[in-house]
């Protein structure tokens, strides 16, 4: 019989390292001291976009978010633009819906399609995003379906809210980097934690969330840890978490909040743009190791002048090692700005709920770790084959050239141009709604419909949509 | 808008399979603009078995809008809560899997990760007395809806069992309603097109019948997708070996309860299906193991009555077409694949078939893309059942009979194995699989070495407290219940 864990050693100073913390603390209900190496490695986008899970764990945790969603530190947007950057007329939204009408039992872009029209106009979302208004999920008519806002927050305030709630509770942390790691040379399991002051910390649960320290840690690799965990390899995934560089800027401004998000692609980045009360925060995503892309200052120097950057930095691909190994996570990879077209914040917590789900004893049992690796492998996967999608939409929308596609993202598209189904998925990482929606701009809204319709009343479904269209002009 | 239709469906097979799809086809598609034709040979008949279900079919009922009462009359239904196993660990043990969960998650932590800490402070319970569903079940109860409005275990999942030619019948009815085509003939003939695809069957007075799809329902024949079409059969039996079943009807001798039972023999199991009317009665063997006399005999034992009919045979093979769905044709039922009823799934992955075809319904002009995804799915679901059924076998721990040894012995397929090491070291299994995995594994014996070890956390008294509580609440809310029959009796008397 395993031992209770009694402690988790945390490293790194990141927004996403203390809410790992702070979520664990309230999870397994302050039975485990927590420990956070604070290694001064500061990462801290100036904002970061969550979903409607990021609330809802934080909630279920008894986590009370109120000071993070003031106005002026949140914006909730309810559909996505993707603008090409050749011609700024031609774009398509990514809405939020969740649940969309229904006719006769069919979804509502079946019909749209059938009938030759754009499903933009019909998206309850979209309406909401284009005339810049926001609702509360509840306060929606329900006969219009449901949708998920997105949202954006401010980095900074969130961190500190996550430090002062730290202290509050009494997550211990310490101010030094971690030097070197002892492992145990025939579990692989890090024993010791040589830190900068000299100290030596003995661990048990270790989850890294630093880059630094993650160096240190893959040195196991010169270590036999046997068969553990042979049988998942990041390395395909590893290479679809495609953007290396987050840049940040802001402009000060007084213009209202926007509630919608804009892509575009300028040059080879990818910006993604968001407003909020006081301020325009534009996220440029590239693979430019070099440096900022020139295509980036050229339209910083046209359109923005005023910008302040304000937060750059370096993704590290996924370790080809898979996440859990013996005693230790290396959540490095997943942070805030991994994606200008999901938000990773999600990615992180869904880590988080799995390692609660299997929550290790002391021995750290091998098959627990590797239905763990398992289970988050395909979230991963999910992700980044989203991800992959998204892109290869937003390089049609810019120059109509199409990147690669895997397999599954390409029958993902085929049944969903040939008759508007969106394929089943085995893990719901990114649930059916967020794949259709994707879909519809992917395809560039020319996809197929229910062959079923032909069996209906043309003029039936017209008069439906009409008073759709009156419903949602009245949201 | 200009892709060509689909319009004439033609359905080959009027058991289960067959009249399940026509009912659920012609309630999803208009009759103005779909043909639908069922074909059938009352001279070769149907199978005439499965008649345990799992709770979706209740679904399938309601996507089609039949009334509970009704088909229970119709079909001399009775509810069912679970399966009962007997002897499948070690001879003279049982244990109940129970549909839902047995007992609830809290913080976090699954049920039995409770039970296995308070197994290893002495605990003698076993796991199936935290179901409140296994033990009503064992005492002949069923929960009524409107008593339980409010309590914890007002969630239950139930299904029933049917008298298969009834349940037959009774969509027969409701797809005619619908504009469903009946023909009576035994197909003799298929023609196909240049392309592959079957363009018409033809029955044996001439008679010729075209269609756009073709979703075959022939049963082990598999007229279409076999015969015709040639698409390979992916064989199982290396892992799941069984091979023949005995069948046979006897009269209710015993009161009707609401579970389906299970019991091993030495080369195979038999079960019990009691209805309003009577008990299906069958004995599943391998006939490598176990001669047809020798079957013929011990299923007499186990029958303990005379039986109504004289007990028919049947062969099967396990396994699974390596596509269901191939150029325009669809294999739904024992065509398409045949997993042994150990766990009543062969209806459901019937409706599984069907909802799946439904919702992912071609144009006639290209359906690749559909083909693709039908088949992907269709694929998944048969192996995680499949897994699940042989999980069953290699648990046993019987020692006396080489039928039993060898399944123990067997190589699992990985999937399986990689599932099982999980449990049996940490009591961990994957959520949203199909079946309740830990109520079979411990039910069988397989104590995971751990639990979770944040349990630890819970003083003793606490934990045995906490289970405490859980058993008054079951024998609380097992009081008020009617028993199985009354409750049949009710739901009639009221037509709800
Ligand atoms: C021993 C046993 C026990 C089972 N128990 C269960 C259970 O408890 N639960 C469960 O869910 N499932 C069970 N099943 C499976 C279940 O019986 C079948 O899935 C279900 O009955 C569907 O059968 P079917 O309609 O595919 O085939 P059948 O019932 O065999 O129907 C075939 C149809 O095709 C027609 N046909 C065939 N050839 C021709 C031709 N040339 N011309 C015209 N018509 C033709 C026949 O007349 C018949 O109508 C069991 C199966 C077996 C073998």
């Amino acid at each position: 019989m395993s031992e209770a864990i009694k402690n988790i050693t945390i490293i790194g100073n990141q927004t996403e390292t203390w809410m790992t913390a702070i979520l664990l603390f309230r999870a397994l209900q302050g039975r485990c001291k927590i420990t956070v190496i604070d290694n001064q490695e500061v990462s801290e986008p100036a904002t970061f976009e969550v979903s409607a899970y990021f609330f809802e764990i934080h909630k279920r945790f008894g986590i009370n978010l109120k000071p993070v969603s003031q106005p002026e530190n949140s914006v909730l947007f309810a559909a996505t633009q993707i603008i090409s950057g050749q011609a700024a007329d031609k774009s398509v939204w990514l809405s939020h819906d969740v649940a969309l009408p229904q006719y006769k039992g069919i979804e509502l872009p079946h019909i749209t399609s059938f009938l030759n029209l754009p499903t933009e106009n019909y998206s309850p979302s979209i309406y909401l995003a284009k005339h810049n208004k926001m609702l509360a999920p509840k306060q929606f008519n329900p006969v219009l379906g449901r949708y998920e806002p997105g949202g954006q927050i401010n980095g900074e305030v969130y961190l500190n809210f996550l430090k002062e709630a730290a202290k509050f509770v009494g997550i211990s942390s310490i101010h030094a980097a971690v030097t070197n790691v002892n492992f145990d040379s025939e579990s692989g399991q890090v024993r010791q934690l040589v830190l900068s002051d000299g100290q030596t910390l003995d661990c048990q649960l270790v989850i890294n969330t630093s880059y630094q320290t993650r160096q240190l840690l893959n040195q196991t690799q010169a270590f036999d840890k046997g068969t553990q965990n042979k049988a998942i390899q990041n390395t395909d995934t590893a290479n679809k978490l495609a953007f290396s560089r987050c840049d940040q800027f802001i402009v000060e401004n007084v213009a209202p909040a926007k509630h919608s998000k804009t892509i575009r692609r300028v040059g080879h980045s990818v910006l993604s743009q968001t407003q909020f009360l006081n301020k325009t925060v534009l996220s440029f995503y590239s693979n430019d190791d070099s440096g900022l892309n020139p295509d980036v200052q050229q339209y910083l120097q046209t359109h923005y002048p005023e910008s302040n950057q304000v937060y750059q930095h370096m993704q590290m691909p996924l370790p080809a090692e898979p996440i859990w190994q013996a005693n230790w996570l290396d959540f490095s990879s997943f942070r805030f700005t991994l994606s200008p077209y999901y938000p990773a914040s999600t990615l992180l917590l869904r880590g988080v709920m799995r390692l609660l789900e299997l929550f290790p004893g002391a021995d750290f049992e091998v098959s627990n770790t590797q239905l763990f690796n398992q289970q988050y492998h395909l979230d991963i996967t999910g992700f980044s084959e989203y991800q992959a999608l998204f892109n290869y939409t937003v390089n049609l929308m810019f120059s109509d050239e199409s990147s690669q596609l895997s397999e599954q993202n390409q029958h993902r598209l085929a049944l969903f141009t040939s008759s508007g189904k969106v394929s089943h998925e085995l893990n719901p990482m990114i649930s059916r709604e967020n794949w259709r929606n994707l879909l519809m701009c992917a395809s560039q809204n020319q996809f197929g419909f229910d062959p079923v319709l032909q069996a209906l009343d043309p003029k039936a479904m017209n008069q439906w949509l009409h008073q759709l269209i009156q419903k949602i002009s009245h949201l | 808008m200009n892709k060509r239709q689909i319009r004439k469906i033609v359905i080959l097979g009027g058991g289960t399979a067959g009249w399940m799809t026509a009912a659920a086809v012609a309630n999803r598609l208009p009759s103005q603009f779909y043909q639908i034709v069922l074909v059938e040979s009352e001279q070769i008949g149907t199978v005439g078995v499965g008649e345990s279900t799992i709770p979706h079919i209740r679904q399938f009922n309601e996507t089609l809008g039949i009334d509970e009462a009704e088909f229970v009359r119709e079909t001399n239904a009775t509810f069912k809560l679970g399966i009962q196993f007997k002897h499948w660990g070690k001879s003279g043990e049982s244990y109940i899997h129970p549909f839902g969960e047995v007992g609830e998650l809290t913080n976090g932590i699954d049920f039995h990760h409770y039970w296995l800490k308070a197994k290893s402070l002495g605990l003698t319970d076993s796991l199936d007395q935290y179901s409140f569903l296994a033990q009503a079940a064992l005492e002949q109860k069923f929960p009524e809806k409107a008593q339980l409005k409010g309590e914890k275990f007002s969630q239950y999942a139930y299904s029933y069992h049917i008298d298969a030619t009834a349940y037959a019948g009774f969509l027969r009815k409701y797809a005619q309603n619908k504009g469903v085509t009946r023909i009576e003939g035994q197909v003799e003939q298929v023609c196909n097109s240049d392309k592959g695809d079957i363009e018409s069957l033809v029955l044996q007075n001439g008679q010729r019948i075209y269609g756009d799809l073709f979703i075959d329902c022939s049963g082990f024949r598999a007229l279409l997708i076999d015969d015709n079409l040639k698409v390979e059969f992916e064989d199982w039996t290396h892992w799941l070996p069984v091979n023949s079943a005995m069948v046979a009807q006897t009269e209710l001798t015993e009161a009707v309860y609401p579970m389906t039972i299970a019991t091993a023999h030495k080369a195979g199991w038999a079960w019990k299906i009691p209805l309003q009317h009577r008990m299906g009665n069958g004995f599943v063997y391998d006939n490598h193991f176990m001669s047809d006399d020798e079957a013929g005999h011990l299923f007499s034992q186990h029958l303990n009555t005379k039986p109504i009919n004289e007990p028919r045979i049947l062969r099967f093979k396990t396994g699974v077409r390596s596509k269901l769905w191939h150029q325009n044709c669809i294999a739904i039922g024992l065509s398409g694949g045949f997993l042994e009823p150990l766990e009543s799934t062969s209806i459901y992955l019937i409706q599984l078939g069907i909802f799946k075809f439904l919702e992912l319904f071609p144009h006639l002009e290209d359906m690749s893309a559909e083909q693709a995804e039908y088949n992907r799915i269709m694929q998944h679901s048969y192996q995680t059942i499949r897994d699940f059924i042989i999980l069953h076998y290699h648990l046993n721990q019987k020692s006396d009979s080489e039928f039993w040894q060898r399944q123990q012995q067997m190589s699992l397929p990985e999937s399986l194995q990689t599932r099982l090491a999980a449990f049996k070291e940490s009591g961990r299994v994957e959520l949203g699989q199909f079946g309740v995995w830990s109520a079979v594994c411990i039910g069988q014996n397989l104590i995971p070495k751990r639990y979770d070890a944040r349990l630890d956390w819970l003083a003793d008294s606490e934990l045995m407290k906490f289970l405490s509580i859980q058993k008054q609440q079951i024998e609380g809310a097992k009081t008020k219940l009617p028993t199985a029959a009354e409750y049949i009796k009710n739901l009639m008397k009221q037509g709800r």
